[in-house]
């Protein structure tokens, strides 16, 4: 068998050849066999500023000098060691390590044992330390492993002048299958009292707070790299979610809605039933009997609620309040496949606010929206579309995983509860978190003509309209999005045009439903929509405004009050 | 003097003669013979002159107003056309409001403010036609006369 090769990797900077570089290659070259090739030891020498270049470059073979003229920092400059090395196993050496008395190579015989023993080793040291981040380490002041390892894992950069990178690569090492263990094999180890250098029957002596440690700022820096650490490396806790459907009258579509809520790969911890409307036993009906069934089979907490007829934001804004991580909202006729939960967790960063997949009708998809609010009254929303991408959005829609306790619904608006998402959700968008839909995670929106906001008899015009208002007035206030109508005739919107200056000083955008669109185009931040659109929104009628207020003044000057600029 | 005359507001839905349409164009014109003068309209509007230009988009109406050396309308949209790119010209009323939808700046020729509807902004098929609320076009041909130089 090929006698195991060696390349020691020994980063230095600054002005350690004295203090420390010096003795610790003297202690290499006494204690290693450096005459049959099997060792290279590659000085790093960056930012130093005494004469450590000349000294490596007076040593010769098999020393090898890489220099930079800057300080790279603890990981960068081991980085450059490990590209240039050649042999089989690399060894991490801090220049404040001295070698003590021991038979030639003892030190490299203690850390390659492990590898010559066993398969899949990652790192090997006589210092095994336990890390905050909940994870066992061999400390890199004196390390090995295979150099193909270690080439394939390379130290990360993101940590700096240093601390914490052996700990990242000791951990990646162990994600790969790799085992890092402690040597001498089998022990004993290294010990130290408080104030002295680390020593034990590892022939070698480690200062442990000479190099990296006396750099300006250190003490920060290790702060921040315990907190790189602790977001790469602590095991994620399992967010815990509660799907939440509000329904009313619609008991057909709402047993499918739970079936495939029960059917997802990721199930949710509890599920809740608003019912805001008959409040039927469904304990009594045989199918629901067995989806509660299934429901507990699948270990999936539930319960039914009895909402007071006011709307389901109502208890939209209950599941808001709940100790979840997030809240899955459901409307009572849709069917969501079963990868939808799955895939809007993977999609919930930090950042993000709420998640959402295609909601369409079955055969019947909408294309064509943007996601913006000025496309609200015109455009197909994104989510009514399959397949087409990711996309972020500043509203969502209808089925959707958010981040609770952030913004509360508006609980004012009437109970039809028109737009009640769009503004929940565009209040997170506007609280600074993102908004992304997925088109690819599909529900199916089975679109029941009955029940719900289709109850006609009781979801009368006026709620709409009441809520319309409360929409423009947020549009307006929290978007400085305007919305205006002019169902009038040529000369008027004419007349109208000289109060687009005033109004853009006042409002970002301009949504305008126009009876005649060529006497506005070319208008930046304007949306010009069929005056259909809009005409229902609200009150825009001039004339009846200005019969209201017996009007005898210019017209122009009737608009200028009517839309306050 | 080459001079623009829109002589019809929007056609009611009735049938009905609009009340703000001026009764005594081919009157007018004839005093105005020695001009050339171009009618602006749309499809299914009287033709008074030889020069009718039919259905201009709004931009190439407004390159006909700035080139014209007077406009002579009723009270439509040509005259916020007009006033949009500053060109003072002629609008002939009636029963409408020149206050209310007229501009200070250009030539309002209202025979008098009896004659104005109650309500100024009633649908305008509700409002009958009335000739007597109309200067005559000789009344109206030396007023223009008296305030644009025209040479007769």
């Amino acid at each position: 068998m090929n006698k195991p090769t060696y390349s020691i990797i020994i980063p230095t900077a600054f002005d350690f050849l004295e203090k420390h570089l010096r003795t610790c290659i003297n202690s290499i070259i006494e204690y290693t066999n450096l005459d049959d090739d099997t060792v290279e030891i590659i000085v790093v020498s960056n930012g130093a500023t005494d004469k450590t270049d000349s000294f490596i470059e007076s040593l010769g073979h098999p020393f090898k000098l890489l220099t930079f003229p800057e300080a790279l920092g603890y990981a960068k400059a081991t980085n450059a060691g490990i590209r240039a090395a050649t042999k089989e196993y690399i060894v991490f050496f801090n220049n404040d390590c001295k070698l003590l008395p021991q038979s030639k190579n003892q030190w490299l015989d203690y850390l390659v044992e492990p590898h010559l023993k066993e398969n899949k080793i990652g790192v090997t040291g006589p210092l095994m330390l336990h890390h905050e981040c909940d994870h066992p380490f061999v400390v890199f002041f004196c390390a090995m492993m295979k150099a193909s390892l270690a080439k394939q894992l390379m130290l990360s950069e993101e940590f700096g002048a240093g601390y914490g990178e052996d700990v990242d690569i000791n951990i990646r090492a162990a994600n790969l299958g790799y085992k890092n263990c402690i040597v001498p094999y089998g022990g004993p180890h290294m010990t130290r009292e408080p104030g002295k250098p680390w020593t034990g029957p590892f022939p070698l002596e480690h200062d442990g707070g000479a190099t990296v440690n006396t750099v300006p700022g250190f003490d920060a820096l290790v702060l921040k790299n315990i907190g790189i650490l602790m977001e790469k490396h602590l095991p994620k806790k399992k967010k815990k979610v509660l799907a939440f459907i509000p329904t009313k009258n619609r008991y057909n579509s709402l047993a499918s809605t739970l079936h495939s809520l029960a059917m997802q790969t990721v199930i949710p911890d509890a599920l809740v039933i608003y019912d805001d409307g008959e409040h039927k036993d469904l304990r009594q009906d045989h199918t629901y009997q067995m989806i509660f069934k299934l429901l507990e089979y699948k270990k999936i907490q539930w319960k039914v609620l009895f909402g007071d007829g006011k709307g389901q934001h109502h208890g939209h804004q209950w599941a808001n309040t709940q100790d979840y991580d997030f809240i899955l909202r459901v409307d009572d006729d849709e069917i969501l496949e079963p990868n939808v939960l799955e895939g809007l967790l993977k999609l919930m960063g930090d950042d993000v606010g709420a998640v959402a997949g295609s909601v369409f009708i079955p055969g019947d998809p909408r294309f064509g929206g943007s996601g913006k609010m000025t496309d609200i009254f015109h455009a197909a929303n994104v989510q009514w579309g399959p397949d087409t991408g990711i996309h972020e959005v500043e509203h969502l829609y209808s089925t959707f995983l958010y981040r609770p306790r952030i913004v509360n619904y508006d609980t004012i608006l009437s109970p039809a509860a028109h737009r009640e998402e769009t503004l929940f959700t565009n209040k997170l968008h506007k609280a600074g978190y993102r908004l992304i839909v997925d088109t690819s995670l599909k529900t199916y929106h089975y679109k029941q003509p009955t029940g719900g906001i289709r109850d006609k008899d009781n979801y009368q015009k006026f709620f709409f309209d009441n809520d319309d208002r409360i929409f423009l007035s947020y549009l307006e206030k929290e978007q400085g999005i305007k919305v205006i109508s002019l169902n009038n005739g040529l000369g008027d919107h004419l007349v109208f045009l000289n109060l687009i200056p005033e109004l853009q000083a006042k409002f970002k955008h301009l949504v305008m439903g126009v009876c005649y669109p060529e006497v506005f185009k070319d208008l930046e931040n304007v949306t010009l929509l069929p005056v259909v659109v809009t005409d229902k929104l609200g009150e825009f009628n001039i004339y009846k405004w200005c019969i209201d207020h017996n009007w005898k003044k210019p017209l122009l000057e009737a608009y200028r009050e009517m839309y306050n600029v | 003097m080459k001079i623009v005359i829109a002589p019809f507001s929007r056609k009611l839905r009735n049938g009905a003669t609009n009340a703000k349409d001026y009764p005594y164009w081919p009157e007018l014109i004839k005093l105005l013979k020695k001009h050339l003068i171009i009618q602006v309209g749309v499809d299914g509007e009287e033709q008074l002159v030889p020069n009718f230009k039919k259905n201009l988009s709004l931009d190439q109406l407004r390159a006909l107003l700035k080139e014209a050396d007077l406009w002579i309308s009723v009270d439509s949209f040509l005259q916020h056309l007009a006033d949009g790119i500053n060109k003072k010209g002629v609008v002939i009323w009636s029963v409408s409001d020149p206050n209310i939808f007229g501009y200070e700046n250009n030539l309002n020729i209202l025979k008098d403010r009896k004659y104005l509807r109650q309500n100024q902004f009633d649908i305008w098929e509700a409002q009958q036609f009335n000739k007597d609320a109309f200067l005559s076009a000789k009344e109206v041909f030396e007023i223009i006369k008296k305030n644009f130089n025209i040479d007769v």
